[in-house]
């Protein structure tokens, strides 16, 4: 299997220059209050009758 | 109290916090059950707030919390010491970076895609966050892989507590982070991160000792001395320690002193 974006070797020192660049960006941040993509994070009710109650313990 | 992680993890995994914790909003939790876990990993177990608190102090009574509000709750919580930071619309390489940089972080993901594997929240197939504490490639050598893949190609992983289940700190392959993370983020992947913990700057906070190893047992290398500032090498779980409350942390900051390995308890070094 090929490794694709996201996938390589990753040095801390590297990621971290990589990081400083974009993390200010207006861009990815909040808009404002209502911003529509902070609302796509809030999740969902996990007893949802549709799924099915409450998640199984799962041990590995 | 026995940890529920290995000693030597690193960097730092807090203890797991599960969600579903008795409290009126535990099935709606996932995020400040996330915001948990970030905040004991940016303290390294200094601080332990648990997301039925943050929930009282979130103010909000409907369903989940987004990123904005979660956040907003962690500096209530910590008297605005602790910032954690949404960040919207990131590509692979970005959230690879976070954490290869040692950032932990809440990813949003839809568990429609990890229902069909061992990495599902039960059967539950909704909107979720899970945390996540570090990145790894594995290379192209058997034995190496230890996601749900169980392959022998060379991939990435990402270590990962799903608050929904007990399954506890598990590897996740890249590949299946990223495809449930872009389907509930719309294409791109959505965030809430905190600071560095690893190959940082951090001063002496409070009185404490040196240790040879991560545990209070071990040979006394020296005091901590307040306000000297120290490297950081990696944050390590370790033997415990007690909080000012009594409850154990069991989080240590590994530095060199004398040129040696050392180890400080994760509360007596400071931002």
């Amino acid at each position: 299997m090929s490794q694709g974006k996201g996938e390589g070797p990753a040095k801390r020192d590297e990621a971290r220059a990589r990081v400083r660049d974009w993390f200010d960006k207006a861009e990815h941040k909040l808009q404002g209050p209502d911003d529509e993509r902070d609302k796509r994070t809030k999740n969902d009710d996990l007893r949802d009758p549709a799924v099915g109650g409450v998640p199984d313990p799962e041990f590995e | 109290m026995v940890s529920v992680v290995p000693k030597g993890a690193s960097p730092f995994r807090d203890e797991p916090y599960f969600q579903m914790d008795g409290s009126e909003f535990e099935s709606s939790n996932c995020v400040l059950a996330t915001c948990t876990e970030l905040i004991g990993r940016v303290t390294v177990g200094r601080l332990r707030v648990s997301a039925k608190r943050l929930r009282v102090l979130s103010g909000d009574t409907v369903n989940g919390l987004t990123y904005g509000q979660a956040a907003i709750a962690v500096l209530k919580a910590t008297g605005n010491e602790i910032r954690l930071e949404p960040r919207f619309g990131l590509d692979r390489d970005q959230v690879r970076d976070l954490a290869a940089s040692g950032r932990p972080f809440g990813i949003s993901i839809d568990c429609s895609v990890t229902i069909g594997t061992t990495r599902r929240t039960g059967s539950y197939t909704g909107g979720h966050t899970v945390y996540v504490g570090d990145y790894q490639h594995r290379a192209a050598v058997l034995n190496e892989c230890r996601c749900e893949r169980n392959a022998a190609d060379a991939h990435a992983e990402f270590n990962v507590e799903d608050p929904g289940t007990h399954a506890t700190h598990r590897w996740w392959s890249a590949g299946l982070l990223y495809r449930a993370a872009e389907k509930r983020g719309g294409g791109a992947i959505n965030v809430l991160v905190g600071s560095d913990t690893e190959g940082v700057q951090r001063r002496g906070a409070m009185k404490g000792r040196l240790r040879e190893k991560p545990d209070v047992t071990s040979n006394d290398l020296g005091p901590v001395v307040q306000g000297k500032v120290y490297e950081v090498i990696a944050t390590v779980n370790g033997g415990p320690w007690k909080r000012d409350d009594g409850t154990e942390a069991f989080g240590w900051h590994q530095i060199v002193h004398d040129g040696a390995p050392a180890f400080v308890a994760g509360e007596r070094l400071r931002p």
